[in-house]
C-alpha cells in the first residue's frame, strides 16, 4: 500500500550558511536522527566538532560527496553505518521516507528557484512528502521545507537523481524498515 | 580504418563522475570540445571537457527576514581531456590545483570590490579617529607648511622619521620640494583655500586623496596597517550588499561570517576588536557602515549607489 503523505517526526535540524556546507550539515542531520533512535555507538559529536572535521576539504570546491565514507569514520565505526550513493526515481524517494531511512538529495537549488542553470549542487535531506510537495530539513531553507514536486524533480534530475543514503547496518539487518520508522503528517 | 568514438553524453557523465568523486559540490561541467592531436606519429582523439564552478552565498537580510541564496558565476577553473577511443581520462587537475584557481577567482572579486570601495569611501575613511591618530606626523606636517610657507626637514631621527610622510605628500603632489625647502604646493593652497583655510578639513582632504591614489605604497611600502581591517570589514559588508544587489541589513555575527570567508580571518584578537572596528566605522562623520537596530548592521546608501554604478552586474546571478 503507497501512502499519499508522510512525515518523519522530531528530526534534527541544522541551519547552515557557508558555502560548500550543505552536505556536511545534511549528513550531520541524517547521523543524529540515527544517534537519537540508539543505532550510533560513540559520543556524538556537535556541530561545530562535526564540521570542523569536514573543513578542509570543503573549502573553495565544496565538498566531494563520495568522500563522506572517509570521513564519517571518524565519528562513527564504519561496521556500524554503510553510505549509499544511488539514482533513483520520485517514488523511491517517498519509500526511504516512508521507511524512515531519509535520504540526502541533490540537485540544482538555483534551478529550483528561477529555473537558471547553476554548476552547483545543493544537498538537503528529504524527511515527509505530500500530495503536491516534498518536505525536507533543509540546511538553506529550515525546517519542514516544501519543495514542489514537478519544479524539484527537474531540479534534480540535472543533476543525475541522486541521493546518498546513510543508515546503521544494525538497521538494515532488522530487514523490517517500517519499525524504524514514526511519523505523520 | 573507423574506430570507435565515445559520445559527448558518456564523457560528460563519466565527468560527473569524477567532479562527485573528487572534487566538489560548486563543480560541474562546460560544453565538451572534439580534439585530434598527434602523439607519436598517431592521430588520436580527445574529448576536453571544462570544469566550471559556482560559488554559492547564502545571505540572510535581517531587516526582511529574507533569505538570499546567490550564485557566483566563476567559469572555467580547469579541464578534463578524455581519451575518445577508450573513455580513460587522460588529462585531470589536481584538486589542490582547482581549489587554488577558484580561491584567486574570488580573490580578484574581493580585490575589484576593494578598490571601488576605497576610491568611492576614501573621504569617510580619513576621517576614521585611529587613522588620524596613526597619521598625526602627517597631519602635522600639513599644518607647519601651511602655516610657516616653507619647512626644512630637521636632520634628526624625528626627521628621518618624517622623510615617508614627505614623500608621500610630495608624489601627491601637495608640496614642491627645492634645495631641501618644503612648500605647499598650489594646488594645496588653492584647496586650503577653498576649504576656508580649515586646518582639519585640509588634512582630511589630503589623507583622503592619499588614501585614494596612494593606499597601497602606505599599505605595503610605509607598513601603515592601521586602515586595512576597516577596509576589510566594511569591502566585506559591500561585497555582499553589491551580490544581493540591495543594502541588506546582517547581523554582526553574519558580518564576522562574512569577513571571516572572504578574508580567511579567524583570529581571536581580530573578533575581540570586531566591535570595535564597526563602532568606528559607524561614527557619525564616517558612517560607511551604519547601525539598523541592535546588532544589525547596514550599508551607506551613497555608497552602495556608486558601488553599484561601477560594479558589473551581470557576474551575478541572485535567488530567492
Amino acid at each position: 500500500m503507497s501512502l499519499n503523505s508522510f512525515m518523519l517526526s522530531n528530526f534534527p535540524i541544522i541551519k547552515e550558511k557557508r558555502p560548500g556546507y550543505c552536505l556536511i550539515a545534511s549528513t550531520y542531520m541524517v547521523l543524529k536522527y540515527w544517534y537519537v533512535k540508539g543505532f550510533l555507538s560513540r559520543r556524538f559529536p556537535t556541530y561545530e566538532e562535526f564540521s570542523g572535521i569536514f573543513a578542509h576539504l570543503v573549502n573553495y570546491l565544496g565538498f566531494p560527496p563520495n568522500k563522506l565514507r572517509d570521513y564519517i569514520i571518524k565519528v562513527e565505526e564504519l561496521k556500524n553505518v554503510r553510505v549509499r550513493h544511488r539514482t533513483a526515481g520520485l517514488s523511491t524517494l517517498e519509500y526511504l521516507i516512508s521507511v524512515g531511512r531519509p535520504p540526502i538529495v541533490l540537485f540544482d537549488f538555483l534551478y529550483y528557484q528561477q529555473l537558471a542553470e547553476s554548476k552547483a549542487e545543493h544537498a538537503t535531506v528529504l524527511i515527509g512528502f505530500g500530495p503536491e510537495n516534498l518536505y525536507a530539513n533543509d540546511p538553506i531553507m529550515g525546517e519542514k521545507y516544501p519543495y514542489e514536486k514537478k519544479r524539484f524533480i527537474n531540479a534534480w534530475s540535472r543533476k543525475g537523481n541522486k541521493y546518498i543514503s546513510i543508515e546503521p547496518i544494525r538497521q538494515l539487518r532488522l530487514n523490517n524498515f517500517k519499525s524504524g520508522a514514526s511519523g505523520n503528517l | 580504418m573507423s574506430r570507435s568514438i565515445v559520445q559527448k553524453e558518456w564523457v560528460l557523465r563519466k565527468v560527473d563522475e569524477i567532479i562527485y568523486n573528487k572534487f566538489g559540490t560548486n563543480l560541474g561541467t562546460g560544453e565538451p570540445s572534439f580534439i585530434s592531436k598527434i602523439t607519436d606519429e598517431r592521430q588520436r582523439y580527445y574529448w576536453i571537457v571544462p570544469l566550471e564552478a559556482d560559488y554559492p552565498r547564502i545571505i540572510e537580510d535581517k531587516r526582511t527576514g529574507s533569505l538570499r541564496y546567490i550564485t557566483l558565476h566563476i567559469g572555467k577553473i580547469g579541464e578534463i581531456w578524455i581519451d575518445a577511443s577508450t573513455g580513460k581520462p587522460v588529462k585531470v587537475p589536481k584538486r589542490s590545483h582547482l581549489n587554488k584557481t577558484l580561491s584567486d577567482e574570488l580573490l580578484r572579486v574581493r580585490n575589484k570590490v576593494e578598490r571601488i570601495l576605497i576610491r568611492t569611501a576614501s573621504l569617510q575613511f580619513a576621517r576614521l579617529i585611529s587613522l588620524k591618530h596613526m597619521l598625526t606626523p602627517l597631519r602635522n606636517l600639513i599644518t607647519i607648511i601651511l602655516k610657516r610657507e616653507k619647512y626644512i626637514l630637521p636632520d634628526t631621527v624625528r626627521g628621518r622619521k618624517l622623510q615617508k610622510f614627505i614623500n608621500l605628500l610630495y608624489v601627491n603632489q601637495f608640496i614642491t620640494i627645492e634645495r631641501g625647502i618644503i612648500r605647499p604646493s598650489p594646488t594645496l593652497r588653492l584647496l586650503f583655500e577653498k576649504l576656508d583655510e580649515n586646518y582639519e578639513l585640509i588634512q582630511e582632504y589630503v589623507i583622503k586623496s592619499i588614501i585614494e591614489n596612494s593606499y597601497q605604497t602606505i599599505y605595503k611600502e610605509y607598513k601603515i596597517r592601521v586602515l586595512h581591517p576597516y577596509i576589510q570589514i566594511s569591502s566585506s559588508y559591500y561585497d555582499y550588499a553589491l551580490s544581493a544587489q540591495e543594502l541588506i541589513s546582517l547581523s554582526e555575527e553574519d558580518l564576522w561570517e562574512a569577513y571571516s570567508v572572504i578574508y580567511g580571518v579567524y583570529s581571536s584578537r581580530r573578533r575581540f576588536r570586531f566591535d570595535e572596528y564597526l563602532r568606528e566605522l559607524s561614527q557619525k562623520s564616517v558612517e560607511i557602515l551604519i547601525p539598523a537596530g541592535e546588532g544589525i548592521w547596514s550599508g551607506n546608501e551613497k555608497i552602495f549607489r556608486d558601488l553599484v554604478s561601477q560594479f558589473p552586474k551581470e557576474s551575478l546571478v541572485r535567488t530567492i
